[in-house]
């Protein structure tokens, strides 16, 4: 194989697929990045085993072929120069491949040549084929925005194994993802660009979709979404320039709709970014303690007021109050303040601007909580995206 | 002729040398359909436990038969075929449903693999790495396979942990761990796996296998074979290592001289082992291990089946000895090295554990 490459593409690429190379060795060839001629491109790949990511960069190919090469020294040789040209090219003894840049900066031309040891592509473990049975598309700044809602409530410890996935569930035009960790729960829905021919559903893990939220980043395309005939892949498209692979998680996911209260005593209507607010400012006190947010709510004919407080007992506490749109009784309710805090940080999804709402009208985006009792859970809903809902358990405390 | 590979019912490419009846259990398993989904290979060290794990692990990931297909019965005699990618690749330990896991496995919490070279005992991290991927689907192979190598060194922590996994593990997983011993894991542990049992494999067989699988001369392959002690993976490491086949020999010399040093002599070859105990215990035990086979060699000339002497080499020194000591004396030795080598195990200090051996050791004097 030898190839030609602009050193700015190449370095992209390899950041790209870099995303599924694994810190931990448990197959050794997976620290390599394969290399591979495939039409007039230049394919990089590279997986954890549980993640594969394949993108494609343009390259002047001399001579088709392919190579893994270790991935740390090969991003590190390509990145350690800029504004220059690459050249890649297959050497058998020993095997590897010989890097050459070149780079013309301030006039004056300095080329490098670096042996690096590789691996021939044989020994990479096969990339898994997915036949698509189940095939749908989405923008990705829709996709993005759902999934910053949903992904921080999935459960980062292996505990329960399918908590640390998110479910997706594909029926109609729209996607609803939903993700919990046995004390929260979110749930968001997606415009998709076009109905599939029948409803499926997927156990996708959090963390390949955090991935993909930021191979999304910065980026609008169309990303296709297909899961496997087997059911035990599922495949992301970003475009035509990025593919991710991820295993998908087996196991059954708890009925997470049942889940969600389906009456409220008390809703309150907060400006999201007076939510914001004052979950930092909570938080500063909170941490230091035992981690609870009070919070008391009283309607006064119709004059909603919510006071939120916190307290650590060596350090001293926190209180402020708000003017809120409230219906039903008076209510209060006490949360962790690191639930708050990922909620209204993640709310907002990727985009910060005021969004349109349902009845036409441009207006603040609100938090709307709805609570019963103190041990009851309680509701969060965005004033501007119908489709939102996070349920969070309350903390039990002394009134 | 004993058994060898090729004589067992299963006609696939086996890389375990010998125990032809391990072969035909786990083989039987695989034409049968009832493959069971955990296995503790039990057997003296470098016998092939791992060996015959990772065949196993290759004939459910053989390409050549579809395991999984109504009617692979009459197929799976074939696998591992030895020839198609997966069986390569999973012989290279390159193979991304495969995993072997030991003491030295670098865990998600490692930063690198150095941290885990060092570590002796295989701890509760590494289980619950392979809980989580044992969750996942297989990525290339039919099955996921996961070998707990020297498994008796699972931290208790690891071991409560993994019998979660041992009763339900997910579709598609197997956990075959290798032991030298039984007694070596808790019971629970044990109560959960089907049994295969490896014993020290014939010096013929050996012979054959290494002259047939890596081209040794017969007479190489005999010496090897011989010095093996009835462990291939020894045999093995030997062809590509000589300076494994000098140790023993040396150590044989240094210990037919012990016998006839005087004390103060003997007491300088017990510091010796003592220092040699703190600084690589594996290579002390090692030294133990030869002084048994030492007196093994002595009592079978004594008892007239010079033919199955080890040490050949030292005909004449062991001859010498076998006249010069009762039998009462070669079984005072035998004893005497176990008690030293139990004590070991046990944490006794050196210095006057390797004493006391030196003291009670019956000599030429």
């Amino acid at each position: 194989m030898k190839i030609t490459s602009i050193q700015d593409n190449l370095a992209r690429g390899l950041r790209v697929v870099r995303r599924a190379v694994p810190s931990r060795a448990t197959l050794p060839i997976t620290q390599n990045i394969l290399i591979e001629t495939e039409d007039a491109r230049l394919k990089l790949a590279a997986t954890d085993l549980e993640l594969s990511i394949t993108t494609w960069v343009s390259a002047q190919i001399e001579q088709t072929g392919a190579i893994t090469l270790p991935a740390r020294p090969l991003l590190d040789t390509i990145s350690s120069f800029n504004m220059g040209r690459v050249e890649i090219e297959v050497t058998d003894e020993p095997y590897g491949a010989k890097i050459t840049t070149t780079t013309e900066r301030s006039g004056n031309p300095l080329t490098i040549d670096t042996d690096l040891r590789g691996a021939p592509k044989d020994d990479f473990p096969p990339f898994p084929e997915v036949s698509p049975k189940h095939r749908v598309r989405v923008d990705s700044g829709i996709l993005r925005n759902a999934l910053e809602r949903v992904v921080f409530s999935a459960a980062t410890d292996d505990a329960r194994p399918v908590l640390t996935g998110v479910k997706m569930e594909v029926a109609g035009d729209k996607a609803t993802f939903a993700a919990a960790d046995g004390f929260r729960l979110s749930i968001e829905t997606a415009q998709l660009m076009e109905a599939p021919e029948e409803p499926f559903d997927a156990l996708i893990p959090a963390r390949a979709l955090r991935e993909l939220g930021s191979l999304m980043a910065g980026t609008v395309a169309t990303v296709e979404i297909m899961v496997s005939e087997s059911g035990g892949e599922a495949m992301f498209r970003i475009g035509d320039e990025v593919e991710m692979i991820t295993q998908l998680i087996a196991g059954t996911y708890p009925d997470y709709k049942s889940l969600v209260p389906q009456n409220a005593d008390t809703t309150m209507s907060i400006p999201l970014e007076s939510a914001e607010q004052v979950a930092r400012s909570m938080q500063v006190i909170a941490r230091e303690g035992s981690a609870i947010v009070r919070m008391v709510a009283q309607n006064t004919d119709g004059q909603g007021r919510l006071t939120v407080s916190s307290n650590a007992e060596d350090l001293g506490n926190s209180e402020g109050s708000l003017d809120v749109d409230i219906e039903g009784e008076d209510g209060k309710i006490a949360f962790n303040v690191r639930f708050l805090s990922d909620l209204v940080s993640n709310a907002q999804g990727g985009t910060s601007n005021p969004v349109e709402t349902d009845d036409g009208a441009a207006g603040p985006e609100k938090l709307i909580l709805a609570i019963t009792t103190p041990s009851s859970p309680a509701v969060f809903r965005l004033s501007s995206h119908p489709g939102f809902t996070h349920v969070v358990m309350p903390m039990y405390v002394q009134w | 002729m004993l058994g060898t590979s090729q004589e067992v019912g299963a006609s696939g490419k086996w890389d375990t040398i010998g125990n032809p009846a391990a072969i035909n259990l786990v083989s039987g398993a695989i034409s049968q359909g009832r493959v069971s989904h955990a296995y503790l290979f039990v057997g003296p060290n470098r016998v092939g436990k791992r060996t015959l794990a990772l065949d196993f692990a290759r004939a459910l990931n053989c390409n050549a038969a579809d395991v999984a297909a109504p009617g692979w019965a009459e197929l799976a005699p074939e696998v591992p075929c030895g020839q198609c990618s997966a069986c390569d690749r999973i012989s290279r330990s390159n193979f991304a449903d495969v995993q072997v896991i030991t003491s030295a496995t670098q865990t998600s919490k490692d930063a690198d693999t150095e941290a885990a070279k060092r570590r002796v005992m295989i701890g509760i991290d590494l289980i619950k790495d392979l809980q989580s991927d044992a969750l996942l689907q297989p990525y290339e192979g039919k099955v996921k396979v996961f070998i707990i190598d020297d498994a008796n060194r699972m931290s208790p922590d690891a071991a409560n942990a993994l019998l979660k996994t041992l009763e339900e593990p997910p579709e598609n997983v197997h956990i075959f761990l290798t032991s030298p011993a039984v007694e070596l894991l808790p019971e629970t542990i044990v109560s959960r796996c089907h049994l295969v049992r490896l014993r020290s494999v014939p010096r013929e067989v050996i012979a054959e296998a290494l002259a047939s699988r890596f081209d040794l001369d017969s007479d190489e392959a005999q010496v090897l074979a011989k010095m093996s002690m009835g462990a291939p993976g020894w045999a093995i490491a030997a062809i590509d290592d000589p300076s494994l086949l000098d140790a023993r020999r040396q150590s044989s010399a240094r210990i037919l001289d012990v016998f006839g040093f005087d004390l103060a002599d003997r007491f300088d070859y017990s510091a010796q082992m003592a220092r040699q105990f703190r600084s690589d215990r594996g290579l002390a035990l090692d030294e133990l291990a030869r002084w048994l086979e030492i007196v093994r060699d002595i009592a079978m000339i004594q008892n007239g089946l010079s033919q199955h002497v080890v040490f050949d080499d030292r005909m004449e020194e062991l001859d010498r000895l076998s006249q010069a000591l009762t039998v009462d004396d070669v079984a005072l030795a035998a004893s005497v090295i176990e008690k030293t080598r139990d004590a070991l195990m046990v944490n006794a200090y050196p210095q006057l554990a390797f004493d006391g051996m030196m003291l009670e050791l019956p000599g030429l004097g």
